[in-house]
């Protein structure tokens, strides 16, 4: 609707800029506006737009925003886009119609002539903008004061605190505190995805739900998807803050038209309560998650108590908060993890002192040899493992052993199979002394039924009671008359020994006899003998020396190990000592793929003048 | 090369498990998934073809353990074409009692 003269005269006279111009003048400015009439949502100006006039609000109400948030909102008698004009600097904001608006606008060519030509004028734009100054100095004490008294010790606190109903409470607390809002809610989001109600508190209702209250909250989680139709819920305003991570600030929920406030409004009706700005804001920790969901109402302006929408700048620290409490939340749930995390070192350290005690601490060393085993596990705990024992006073029993698999599973294998062996050889052994039998010969035979029963038993029990487990082992047992230097054995599934003439030549492998133990209950094992001559050595191994692994992740092999063998040996100390030195430099700083079991059985090549 | 397996149930009630790349433990339960498969499926013989299966560590030896048991005395378990590590590995811990090892499948 196009004004007259003197409409826009009588309009001019109220606006700041033009209230001490003289009427003639106020004839003459009004003569040279012009009526823009602009429909709702729609841009005036943009960031970033060169000035090209100033406008007057004379009806109607325009939204000042840049792309993140609303910086004010603007109505009749207020001005745009003066500052563009005065500094040729482009526009700093966009600005936007909230509804029909009908506005005055002067070019700037006439403004430009205006303020030389009247200075009541230009001292009207003076006034214009000390206004602009004073509001501004006002923002930025709020701002100082926040901080300074608010924000920073808040962050500060936040980092340090542990106790995580505190951590939520607080951080409610003090969003409604800095907003001067009368209520808020805090929301968690719980597995089962649904917001579960945290604390809720309403100041005038006197209402304290939740959090360190002890008082439950009544209200069931909202979940954040349609339980019929698995669609995000966008229409209850907390949900879809969760879903999607955005803000959202509300001036009058009885006014939304884009979400259901049908809770809200139900709430209002019982209570006699009017809820009016709502501001509802993600716990988003930045790493893509929204963990929960702060919800704010009614703020309230600090001097007259009226209830008032909630400006950009609070949504600003509000968001900040929250987004700090998240991380802060994070940070606690990493806490409890890590703590988790070392009982369970812990309890694997206890197995592995366990484990080690299962090995022997000290290898028989009958007079006229040498024993020495080497022993890495691959983690902390060991499927492999090793046994040296005097089974009577004369014979030695020995065992090299390699448990299906690695870690704690195949641990508590181990311990079982050296437990049974060394039992059912004591055992074994008591029965048999019983026999009269005491010729070299039929010692002799009787070994190598003695050594049968050991590994039978073990087979069977694990393969009968433990056959759930699918475990089994390779192994190596023998018996050792180091007298005679008669070795009695059972191989069942196990990497072939070796044996080697005191020139590193091989002699003999040590082939199976049967098959790994537990696999099949009542298997019929067998046995072999064969004597170890003076400077001979008994080179037994696991999978874990031929199986390293380089960078590259090629094998060390088998042929490799026996090219190593070949040299002469002079102390099995040496020998394990020279090989491993080789799997080392092979594997190079690769973990270890399998544990290393190593045992050298070395007969002194004289008796006297040894080692 | 990946692991995977396939898995087939022949009229004659044969299942036709074959295995591919290298088994290790990561990936053996999907082996064992086959086996339990084959189980269910009442099945008079299974037959493994690992012609294309280049490495099998011990984790894949518990599954044939595992099946050995699972299918009972009376199922017979083939193992065809195993290349020279796997065949090594079945042989050394005397495996090879428990299951048939042919080149080529010819029921016994």
């Amino acid at each position: 609707m196009l004004s007259t003269v003197d409409e826009r005269v009588d309009f001019l006279k109220n606006s700041l800029l033009f209230s001490e111009t003289s009427p003639d003048a106020l004839v003459e400015i009004a003569l040279k506006l012009e009526d823009v009439e602009v429909k709702a949502g729609e841009i005036i100006f943009q960031s970033g737009d060169l000035g090209s006039c100033l406008y007057f609000i004379k009806s109607g109400q325009v939204r000042v925003h840049d792309d993140d948030r609303d910086i004010a909102n603007l109505g009749a008698y207020d001005i745009i886009g003066e500052m563009a004009l005065l500094d040729s600097k482009p526009q700093t904001a966009t600005v936007t119609t909230v509804e029909k608006t009908d506005l005055l606008r002067l070019d700037k060519v006439s403004f430009d002539k205006l303020i030389h030509e009247r200075i009541e004028v230009a001292q009207g734009i003076i006034r214009v903008l000390s206004h602009q100054l004073r509001l501004r100095d006002q923002e930025l004490d709020t701002t100082r004061d926040s901080l300074e008294k608010v924000i920073l010790p808040l962050g500060i606190a936040l980092s340090t605190e542990r106790n995580l109903d505190h951590l939520v409470e607080r951080i409610l607390i003090e969003a409604k505190k800095l907003c001067n809002a009368d209520a808020g809610t805090m929301y968690l989001i719980n597995p089962e995805k649904q917001l579960k109600f945290s604390i809720m508190i309403t100041d005038s209702l006197n209402i304290a739900l939740g959090g360190t209250t002890g008082k439950e909250i009544p209200f069931h989680p909202i979940p954040l998807l349609d339980e019929k139709t698995g669609e995000p819920n966008f229409h209850n305003v907390s949900t879809y803050v969760a879903i999607t991570g955005k803000s959202i600030n509300i001036p009058d929920i009885y006014q939304a038209k884009d979400f259901d406030f049908s809770g809200t409004m139900a709430f209002d009706k019982r209570t006699g309560y009017r809820s009016i700005s709502s501001l509802t804001v993600p716990l988003n920790n930045h790493l893509g998650e929204v963990i929960g969901v702060l919800q704010l109402f009614n703020a309230q302006d600090i001097t007259t108590n009226q209830i008032i929408p909630f400006n950009s700048y609070q949504q600003l620290v509000v968001e900040s908060l929250a987004s700090q409490a998240a991380v802060s939340l994070n940070t606690q749930a990493l806490l409890r993890h890590q703590e988790i995390l070392i009982k369970i070192e812990h309890d694997v350290q206890v197995g592995r002192q366990i484990q080690a005690d299962f090995l022997p601490d000290v290898l028989p060393q009958p007079k006229g040899w040498e024993i020495e085993a080497f022993f890495q596990p691959a983690r902390q705990v060991a499927g492999d493992f090793y046994d040296a024992f005097m089974i009577d006073d004369k014979q030695i029993g020995f065992v090299v052993a390699d448990v299906c698999d690695k870690g704690v599973g195949a641990a508590l294998f181990m311990a079982l199979s050296r437990s049974l062996i060394r039992a059912f050889s004591w055992i074994n052994n008591r029965n048999f002394t019983h026999r009269q039998d005491t010729s070299p010969g039929g010692q002799t035979l009787e070994c190598k039924e003695m050594i049968l029963e050991p590994i039978s038993l073990t087979n069977d029990y694990i393969a009968l009671l433990h056959s759930k487990m699918s475990m089994f082992v390779t192994l190596f047992f023998g018996t050792l008359d180091p007298e005679t230097g008669m070795l009695t054995y059972i191989n069942a599934g196990h990497n072939p020994p070796v044996l080697l003439d005191s020139t590193g030549r091989i002699k003999d492998r040590l082939t199976l006899t049967g098959p790994a133990v537990g696999l099949m209950p009542n298997i019929t094992y067998s046995s072999r003998q064969l004597k170890i001559e003076r400077g001979d050595t008994l080179f037994i191994f696991t999978d874990g020396v031929p199986e390293s692994h380089n960078p590259a992740g090629k094998l060390f092999t088998e042929k490799r190990m026996l090219e190593l063998l070949s040299e002469p040996v002079t102390s099995s100390a040496v020998l394990l000592n020279s090989i491993m030195h080789e799997l080392n430099v092979f594997m190079a700083n690769t973990n270890p793929f399998d544990d290393i079991t190593m045992m050298a059985i070395r007969r002194w090549q004289d008796e006297r003048l040894d080692p | 090369m990946a692991f995977s397996v396939t898995s087939k149930m022949l009229k004659n009630g044969t299942a036709e498990i074959s295995l591919f790349g290298e088994l290790d433990a990561s990936v053996a339960n999907e082996f064992k998934v086959a086996v339990e498969k084959a189980a269910t499926e009442k099945a008079k013989r299974v037959v493994l073809n690992m012609k294309d299966l280049e490495f099998m560590s011990s984790a894949g030896l518990r599954v044939l353990v595992f099946a050995k048991q699972k299918m009972g005395s009376d199922v017979d378990i083939y193992v065809i074409a195993a290349q020279d590590a796997v065949r090594d590995t079945i042989q050394m811990t005397g495996f090879d009692r428990s299951v048939i090892m042919q080149d080529e499948f010819s029921a016994i």
